[in-house]
């Protein structure tokens, strides 16, 4: 009987190690990205279900399905024959790969033109090319570039995201400060703030992710032909290190540090937010994504948004990423219906709804802006001032490495193993 | 009808279940990795034991050993011991004894999410407010993002959260020890330390040996905690085998190396079983 026992333990034993590996990525918690699960929605009963055509739209966005539910409605009282329904799930990038690897692809879906695996899977020929398609006749021609795969479209560009630094007016005020054009006007205000007392700077540092943004956003910006460069250093023909300005920047980095709250490693996204919303920091690197989260945190935080400075202030620019945008599977059932929809979902009327709600930049034309603490960073949009994430390229995990790279930076100070190891993440990785 | 096809129906849906879900999935992990695949992709080459040879010289995944390792033998330690010792106090006569039982297996009926979010809190907020009160350097920061303590703050929240189960099987064992023996034990002159020692610990050997076989799997296993508290930073400092494997299988599209080094802690937990039945065994037969 014993040993009956013990077999069954150690099966129960070695069943956990596979689902380790295999069941892994259902029900843990993603920081940063949707957690909850939105039950699919609504809606046939209004034909009786006669000669509809039911599209599945499988849309990665948590905090947008019930706007998204509100254009459904919409689209099915103009489209009586076609039958929407939404579907919004945890970790859904995974899902949507492993959905397409078993045949099983949603008739419309959102998906992110710079995702690495988005683009392996583009290259496999699995999502329509939709180059030149009149589905893009509304959208920003700069957005349509930018989102472009080997010079090709795949994905149709609704909405947009980029980070900027988080202030605190009130206090700005207080303390008579503008708004830095430049990097060393940043440092300056951090001064005048921590001698008035206060924490110039909070950062959320116990998040990798978070670091990876900042460190992605800040080479993007300040290190001339940065992927170029990194294309010779991950094909085997330059080091990091040979770099001219690459150095100079970890230590502006590790220098904004100084600034910051007492225990930036230890503090992660939801704390960074919830202590700026409280007044705590003056300043905060993040994306626009917070926006609605701080709104909801404290009503009465009166807060804005600025680019961050470049070393100069005319090269102050923004990375901008293509947050929602549509796409369709190759070789889906209902195309047309699918089509249809996605007209629909890109009518600028719509898009307003959708970035209103939202609170993104919108990436079609003939749609305001109507997030007055975005305004100063819609103005560089408008204006061109922006530039594509230089992640795109960039092998899978090689974004984490950096990442939990520059962590250990941190904690340790040392720019030259942080240099090293950034060298280890980079050098030769294509062959690999 | 022969008894032999009779016993043969019963087991087979058990059987067949078995082979389903247990079996073959074994079976195509243990193919998987010995390919390239990338969990995603249509196509996939063969390359034998290539994930393996890799693996060995892989720093990463020998760190996440060791960390699992040095990280179960506290985890394992720390609950058996305390839900023994909890057990052993739970286990008098006193007043709202049902209560107080309640309220220590409490923990264990927590979502691992909930207990992770309550102690990321903790961990900010409270400790550090609590190690400046008294000067104490350690805690004045949140513990997860040292390299050094983070692995303490994660032990500790499963130490927490996983007492509970052991402490109610350590409970269980304690009504099957005699209390004749136990009586003429302390009639006999028998210390409280030598009655425990002498009289309740070898009645208590098969539970403990559950407790230990369960609190081991917990240890070499973890993932939950790691994700909802340290996300296995800060830098690399908290990445266990389990965590590694979920990252590069499903974030850094390596599966078919993931898979592999699923199967080395596969052999790793069947020699870990395999010692420990051992040497339990023994100990039983040896005191019983």
């Amino acid at each position: 009987m014993k040993t009956v026992k013990r077999a069954m333990f150690m099966m129960f034993v070695l069943s956990l190690a596979l689902l380790a590996a295999c069941g892994g990525n259902q029900g843990t918690s993603q920081s940063g990205g949707g957690s909850t699960t939105t039950p699919k929605t609504k809606s046939d009963s209004q034909n009786g279900g006669a000669a509809q055509v039911k599209i599945e739209y499988f849309q990665m966005k948590n905090e947008v399905v019930d706007v998204v539910n509100r254009l459904i409605e919409k689209f099915e009282s103009e489209h009586p024959g076609i039958d929407v329904e939404q579907n919004n799930v945890p970790n859904p990038e995974n899902v949507w790969s492993i959905r397409l690897s078993t045949n099983d692809a949603p008739d419309v879906f959102t998906h992110y033109p710079h995702n690495a695996v988005f683009r392996e899977l583009v290259r496999e020929g699995r999502v329509v090319d939709l180059t030149q398609d009149p589905l893009l006749a509304n959208i920003n021609p700069a957005i349509v570039d930018l989102s472009q795969i080997d010079g090709k479209n795949y994905l149709v560009p609704i909405a947009l995201a980029t980070m900027g630094v988080y202030y605190n007016v009130d206090l700005f005020h207080e303390l008579h400060l503008d708004i830095p054009q430049t990097y060393d006007e940043l440092i300056q205000t951090a001064e005048k703030l921590k001698a008035a007392g206060y924490t110039p700077f909070y950062f959320h540092d116990k998040d990798w992710n978070g670091i990876r943004q900042e460190v992605v956003f800040k080479m993007g910006m300040e290190l001339d032909n940065i992927s170029e460069f990194l294309d010779d250093v991950m094909n085997g023909n330059k080091h990091i290190t040979e770099h001219p300005q690459i150095r100079a920047l970890a230590e502006r980095i590790l220098q904004l540090r100084e600034y910051g709250q007492q225990d930036s490693l230890g503090t992660g996204y939801e704390d960074a937010l919830r202590e700026f919303a409280n007044g705590k920091g003056a300043m905060w690197f993040t994306g626009i994504w917070a926006i609605p989260s701080i709104q909801d945190a404290n009503p009465n935080l009166n807060f804005s948004m600025f680019p961050f400075p470049a070393l100069n202030a005319e090269d102050t620019k923004l990375q901008v990423t293509v947050d929602t945008a549509i796409g369709l599977p190759a070789g889906g059932k209902n195309e047309e219906a699918a089509r249809t929809f996605v007209e629909f979902m890109a009518a600028p009327e719509n898009v307003q709804v959708y970035v209103d709600a939202g609170k993104y930049p919108a990436a079609v034309q003939g749609v305001q802006n109507n997030v007055p603490e975005m305004a100063k960073l819609s103005e560089l949009i408008d204006a061109g001032k922006v530039y594509p994430t230089i992640m795109s390229v960039w092998p899978p995990g090689v974004a984490e490495e950096v990442g939990k790279a520059t962590q250990e930076m941190f904690a340790v100070g040392d720019i030259d193993s942080y240099l090293q190891n950034l060298d280890t993440i980079f050098y030769n990785r294509y062959n690999q | 009808m022969r008894p032999g096809l009779g016993y043969f129906l019963f087991f087979t849906p058990a059987l067949v279940l078995f082979l389903i879900f247990f079996v073959i999935p074994l079976g195509m992990g243990v193919y998987y990795s010995m390919t390239n695949w990338n969990g995603y992709s249509l196509t996939y080459q063969f390359v034998g034991l290539d994930n393996y040879v890799k693996i060995l010289q892989d720093s990463r995944f020998m760190k996440a050993t060791g960390f699992t390792l040095y990280y179960t033998v506290l985890v394992v330690v720390l609950r058996l011991a305390i839900a023994l010792v909890l057990a052993l106090l739970l286990n008098g006569n006193f007043a709202f004894r049902s209560l107080i039982r309640s309220v220590y297996f409490f923990p264990a009926v927590l979502s691992m999410i909930t207990v992770g979010l309550i102690f990321n809190e903790i961990y900010y907020a409270v400790v550090p407010s609590i190690g400046k009160a008294l000067g104490i350097e350690a805690l004045s920061k949140n513990i997860l993002g040292n390299a050094q303590t983070a692995i303490y703050g994660i032990v500790f929240t499963n130490v927490w959260q996983g007492v509970a189960v052991p402490m109610v099987i350590f409970l269980a064992g304690l009504t099957s020890v005699p209390k004749d023996l136990l009586e003429a034990a302390t009639i006999d002159g028998a210390s409280p330390m030598q009655r425990f020692f002498s009289v309740t610990l070898p009645f208590l050997i098969p539970v403990l040996m559950v407790n230990a076989v369960l609190a081991i799997k917990g240890g070499l296993t973890v993932f939950d905690y790691i994700v909802a508290l340290t996300d296995g930073g800060p830098g690399r400092a908290t990445e266990s085998m389990g965590y590694l494997i979920y990252r590069q299988g499903m974030q850094e599209n390596k599966f078919g190396y993931a898979t592999a080094e699923s199967i080395y802690v596969f052999g790793l937990i069947l020699i870990i079983s395999l010692i420990q039945i051992r040497l339990l065994s023994r100990k039983e037969a040896g005191q019983l």
